[in-house]
């Protein structure tokens, strides 16, 4: 893996390129010992360092209840901020995939998947909430709005990602590992199930209230010990106490699906359809951004009259996500899906992969043919993704 | 923010001419002093108060209030597990069904059967309400069916066979007692009002179908009950000008229902295949209909082969329609 998707051209992916590398020949030697096709264990990455900011850099950051900007002006002052920040890539998908998006799913990061009906999205994220408890102790808030959220499918993607992790595990000394977090033995899936809150909710309303009842719980976790007064810190120690415990260690938020709740608001004589948008966009980034926590969103697509899809919540929307993962049904084969990376903050965009839909989850359809192009499929982006059939599903560049 | 409160048009303009612009401001008044300050009479002001408080829509917390507050809302999945494991399945009579669904109809979400006129959806429908009362100590649902009928296809006699039928499986256990709770809704059908009528403006009925399917959703998942809805088949051309059958009322309404169940008539024979599921595999089942109703493929007896089996069929069709010709 010499060669990484995206151009690196600012000095905070150069510092994550090295790191990546580093980290990539460490697990290339997992993989080589169990196989292709295996899926990575998730790491943790400390990514950025506030001194390699080269320049004076102004950042706005909004504290506390949203009206007031405090302006941080100079790179010291993102040091005292974002020294303890880490940026986690979390690659729960298999390995194709997690290279077409640079690594894994970012946290801090909202990513979108779209797609028509039946294609795979809801078992994506199944398939993503399993592993994430699999790998890790941390909590996943699933909220559901059509009441797909199928715990027996979950079960049984988990116990497939347990069996992995116990492989993994038992084949190598624990040292080796760079991440913490990592239980030594597997887990019995209800002790994970505990980790996966489900908020089942049924129109934007609803939707809003659960982000801001989550915002509202996550605010009250953080003991921020960049702060340098001592009395401040025991406050929030105390504070801490008393959080619930699912705050504490959040971090994923998936929402299946946003559009089907968001898009009866929309056009007629809907006057509340944009305030919505904007509404839920600003409540889901404000948690992602402040808290560094991953957010997968799903919306659906209608029919263009003239042409194949068009996104459901429209051309405004497709600006929400950091990145963008399409779906589509493999044109010939109807038991494979086609994975395009169709919108994206630092990877290249273009490439696509084919994955099947097994008891696994999600999984890489026998890569041989994933350089072939569905020249047949069209999809309707936005003016500044204006892609067409050729480029969009060009001959996959990644190694 | 205000603009995103689920309140009427006119109480948005009316709180944005008062310089109202979260909702912190409007519930740290008293509804009596909000009353008195968008001068409007107390009833309004109260309901403005309480939207405003609680942030979602009073008028559906009333539908259930099981959904009302925060807490009720989440759920650990392991409680999800466990909740599922506890209920009892609604079974159809056709194994093969309830094994494609994995346990049987599935509780607390809405599934769909689209099909071609004739391929059964209404006499499945009809199953399925007689089933769903099959009493708790024989390890049924016990529960009371809702059958919402759009285009007067439901049959009160042929109802009455698909009972009988249903009861002599049972090996006539006597009374069908059930308690009051209705466990099952079905929507027969949801396409025959919305196919015409809507031509110039897509959008109302794409709005129409998508609140309606949200409503069933959250009845299923609240009273954790079953809601079948039948749809129609329409074909769809495809690019090379072959066409192919594929469920009414667009993709909007394909993302609405968590189940997808199409019906297939061809040939004489029927078949059911999972379109979409979030927790079934895609499955196809062959199954057939018979005067007790939807059952599973009879296996062919051994000793007669094709032109036997052929004859048994249609002697069963024609005697049960002119047994319905006798009684009508």
């Amino acid at each position: 893996m010499d060669s990484l998707p995206g151009q690196c051209k600012s000095t905070v992916q150069r510092t994550w390129k090295s790191t990546r590398l580093h980290l990539d020949s460490k697990l290339k030697d997992d993989n080589k010992e169990n196989g292709g096709g295996v899926m990575n264990i998730p790491f943790r990455v400390k990514k950025r360092k506030a001194q390699d900011f080269g320049r004076t850099i102004t950042l706005l950051s909004s504290v506390d209840e949203e009206k007031n900007a405090e302006v941080l002006s100079n790179a010291e002052v993102l040091d005292k901020d974002i020294g303890a920040f880490h940026e986690n890539v979390l690659s729960v998908l298999f390995p194709r995939l997690d290279e077409l998006m640079g690594g894994g799913i970012f946290s801090g990061e909202v990513l979108e998947l779209v797609g028509e009906s039946a294609v795979g999205k809801t078992q994506m994220c199944l398939m993503i909430a399993a592993r994430l408890v699999a790998y890790t102790n941390s909590y996943v808030a699933y909220i559901d709005t059509s009441s797909s959220f199928a715990p027996n499918r979950v079960q049984q993607i988990y116990q497939d990602a347990a069996q992995h992790v116990l492989r993994v595990q038992t084949s190598q000394s624990p040292q080796n590992w760079a991440g913490d977090g990592l239980d030594p033995k597997p887990k019995d899936f209800k002790i994970a199930f505990r980790q996966i809150r489900v908020f089942k909710v049924s129109n934007a309303f609803e939707l809003n209230t659960v982000l801001e009842e989550i915002r509202k719980g996550l605010s009250q976790v953080k003991v921020n010990f960049s702060t340098s007064s001592l009395s401040h810190i025991f406050c929030q120690l105390h504070c801490s106490l008393h959080q619930d415990k699912k705050y504490d260690n959040l971090q994923m938020i998936i929402i299946d699906s946003l559009s089907a709740v968001l898009s009866p608001h929309l056009g007629g004589n809907e006057y509340q359809g944009f305030a919505l948008m904007s509404e839920t966009s600003r409540a889901i980034k404000h948690i992602v951004h402040k808290h560094n926590i991953a957010a997968i969103t799903t919306s659906h697509t209608v029919s263009n009259r003239v042409d194949g899809l068009k996104p459901a919540l429209g051309e405004s929307w497709t600006y929400f996500a950091d990145k963008r993962l399409s779906l589509y049904f493999h044109p010939r084969d109807k038991s494979r899906r086609i994975i395009a990376m169709t919108k994206s903050n630092c990877t290249e965009i273009g490439g696509a992969c084919e994955c099947r839909i097994s008891e696994r989850g999600i999984i890489d359809a026998s890569g041989k043919d994933a350089s072939e192009c569905p020249q047949s499929l069209k999809l309707r982006e936005s003016a500044t993704h204006s892609i067409n059939t050729e480029d969009e599903f060009g001959i996959g560049g990644e190694t | 923010m205000i603009s995103s409160l689920p309140l009427s048009r006119s109480n948005l303009i009316l709180l944005h001419e008062h310089k109202f612009e979260t909702r912190e401001e409007i519930y740290a008044l008293t509804p009596s002093q909000l009353a008195r300050e968008l001068e409007i009479n107390q009833d309004e002001a109260l309901k403005i108060w309480k939207t405003a408080k609680f942030g979602d829509d009073c008028m559906t917390r009333s539908v259930s209030n099981l959904s009302s507050t925060n807490s009720k809302r989440e759920v650990s999945a392991l409680n999800l597990w466990r909740r599922k494991a506890r209920q009892r399945p609604i079974f159809s009579l056709c194994e093969d069904m309830d094994k494609m669904f994995g346990n049987g109809i599935r509780i607390g979400e809405v599934t769909e059967f689209c099909g071609v006129p004739g391929a059964g959806k209404t006499q499945l429908g009809m199953q399925i309400a007689c089933t769903v009362q099959i009493p708790t100590d024989l390890h049924g649902p016990g529960g009371q069916a809702i059958y919402i009928d759009t285009e007067g296809s439901f049959m009160p006699r042929r109802a009455y066979e698909i009972a009988g039928g249903v009861c002599k499986h049972l090996r006539g256990v006597a009374a069908i007692s059930s308690d009051e709770k209705v466990k099952l809704i079905i929507l027969d059908s949801i396409a025959f009002h919305f196919r015409h009528g809507f031509e110039d403006n897509y959008m109302e009925r794409n709005r129409t179908l998508t609140s309606i399917a949200q409503t069933l959703t959250k009845l299923a998942q609240s009273l954790q009950i079953a809601v079948i809805i039948m749809n129609h088949v329409t074909a769809r051309m495809s690019a090379s000008g072959s066409g192919s059958l594929t469920p009414a009322l667009g993709p909007t309404w394909a993302h609405s229902c968590t189940n997808r169940v199409m019906l297939e008539y061809r040939d004489g024979r029927r078949w059911a295949r999972i379109l979409k599921s979030s927790s079934c595999e895609a499955k196809t089942i062959e199954y057939e209909i018979g005067s007790d109703g939807v059952r599973n493929l009879s296996p062919a007896p051994a000793s007669t082969a094709g032109f036997g089996n052929e004859n048994m069929d249609f002697k069963e069709t024609s005697s049960t329609s002119s047994k319905r010709q006798r009684m009508l």
